[in-house]
């Protein structure tokens, strides 16, 4: 019998924890943004311990992905950069390591899930959110209210940027969800082929399973980038009000 | 249980859970990476920022001693040059009055031998003449005494044949 294969995006609980009447339990989803959040430290930590003036393999890497988020900060948010580079830097790399472990055979991929999207996404909204209130006071609200707007089409164009503006996590978190999820689902429906075909005719599937393996790997990346790159931009909107 | 599980995606009854170590992991990753990690990495960036700042700068200060050297090389050879000009000017000039100083003193003494000599040739040639009046004198009155045997006085043959000398 074959499963369904959404049957892979599950949540199964390993430990059952409960607090009050919510149900907590630390499930396979928890474990692996444990082994997520384990994984990046010993990779940004352990690879810079020597410190080497000529940096090896590993620093190199750790190297590499520091100046790739400090760079499209900096770029963006020009002098408060310091202040949001460890936010950005962190939502990129558990983005990009949820994908990237979502690889591995039998393990679980949380960005898969709508719900840690979307409270990522949420996350960064209310964040930029906050920053352009707090420091822009009520004239944050003028983000909604292009210049030089002809005043007969202000209420519809203030109109359309709040819808606008309120979409924006749900397309970010959407996004994400949606490229893992169908990544997901059609290598497993290859897979199924695969299986049922046999050993013959089943290297067929298998062979496009591999292509679409390499490419669900470029999507982790690329997806991660898009989710760090908007959030960037979205905290510089409400920095600068355009 | 595969025949029911239509969207896992959308069953709520996993979304606290969810949630909250979303919410664990990220707040840990977060201290983790503002705290730990990625200061030492801003570390490692820095120093080997600074080191090429360093050696950058130690570069240019090298260039720029390197240049003085060579001005002061050029300014030493160009005063060597100057110098040994000056040197061989001097000693041109030097050798050349010596020579004409030479020349000149050979000049004079040439002219001074020479006159000494012409007198001296002037003289031999006055006394050759004195003796030959004397000697044709005494030819002419021996001639004069065998042939016409006349004793002629010797002071008038030597005026007779001086006269006659003068006059060729």
């Amino acid at each position: 019998m074959l499963e369904s294969p959404l049957e892979q995006f599950v949540i199964k609980p390993i430990i059952p924890l409960h607090l009050g009447n919510i149900d907590i339990s630390f499930s396979q989803s928890a474990l692996w943004m444990g082994i997520s959040v384990i994984l990046i430290t010993l990779l940004m930590t352990l690879s810079v311990r020597s410190k080497a003036l000529v940096p090896g393999r590993w620093q190199n890497v750790s190297e590499m992905l520091y100046e790739f988020i400090h760079g499209m900060v900096s770029e963006n948010l020009g002098d408060d950069s310091k202040k949001y580079f460890p936010f950005v830097f962190s939502v990129y790399m558990i983005v990009l390591m949820g994908n990237l472990l979502g690889m591995v055979p039998y393990s679980f991929t949380y960005t898969s899930h709508i719900i840690v999207t979307g409270a990522l996404a949420l996350a960064v909204f209310t964040l930029a959110t906050g920053v352009g209130i707090v420091r822009h006071g009520l004239h944050f609200f003028s983000l909604f209210l292009p210049k030089g707007l002809p005043w007969v089409l202000a209420p519809l164009i203030v109109v359309i940027e709040v819808i606008s503006y309120l979409s924006r996590p749900i397309s970010l978190s959407v996004r994400l969800f949606a490229n893992m999820v169908a990544g997901h689902t059609m290598l497993k429906v290859f897979a199924g082929f695969s299986v049922m075909l046999g050993v013959m005719l089943g290297i067929f599937p298998m062979v496009v399973n591999v292509a679409l393996y390499g490419l669900e790997i470029m999507i982790a990346f690329i997806q991660a980038y898009v989710f760090a790159i908007l959030t960037c931009i979205y905290l510089k909107d409400a920095i600068e009000l355009h | 249980m595969s025949d029911s599980i239509g969207f896992p995606q959308l069953n709520a009854s996993s979304y606290p859970s969810q949630l909250f170590w979303l919410g664990v992991a990220f707040v840990v990753l977060y201290a983790l990476m503002s705290r730990l990690a990625l200061p030492r990495v801003t570390e490692v960036l820095e120093k080997r920022n600074a080191q090429k700042t360093g050696d950058l700068d130690k570069a240019r200060q090298m260039n720029e001693e390197a240049e003085k050297v060579k001005i002061t090389y050029k300014k030493s050879l160009a005063k060597a040059q100057k110098d040994a000009s000056e040197v061989v000017t001097a000693a041109e000039q030097a050798i050349s009055e010596k020579l004409a100083e030479a020349q000149s003193r050979f000049a004079e003494n040439s002219r001074k031998r020479l006159v000494v000599i012409e007198q001296n040739i002037a003289k031999a040639k006055a006394e050759a003449l004195h003796s030959l009046a004397d000697i044709s004198a005494d030819i002419a009155a021996d001639m004069v005494h065998k042939i016409a045997d006349i004793q002629v006085n010797k002071a008038d043959a030597k005026r007779v044949v001086t006269s006659v000398l003068q006059e060729g």
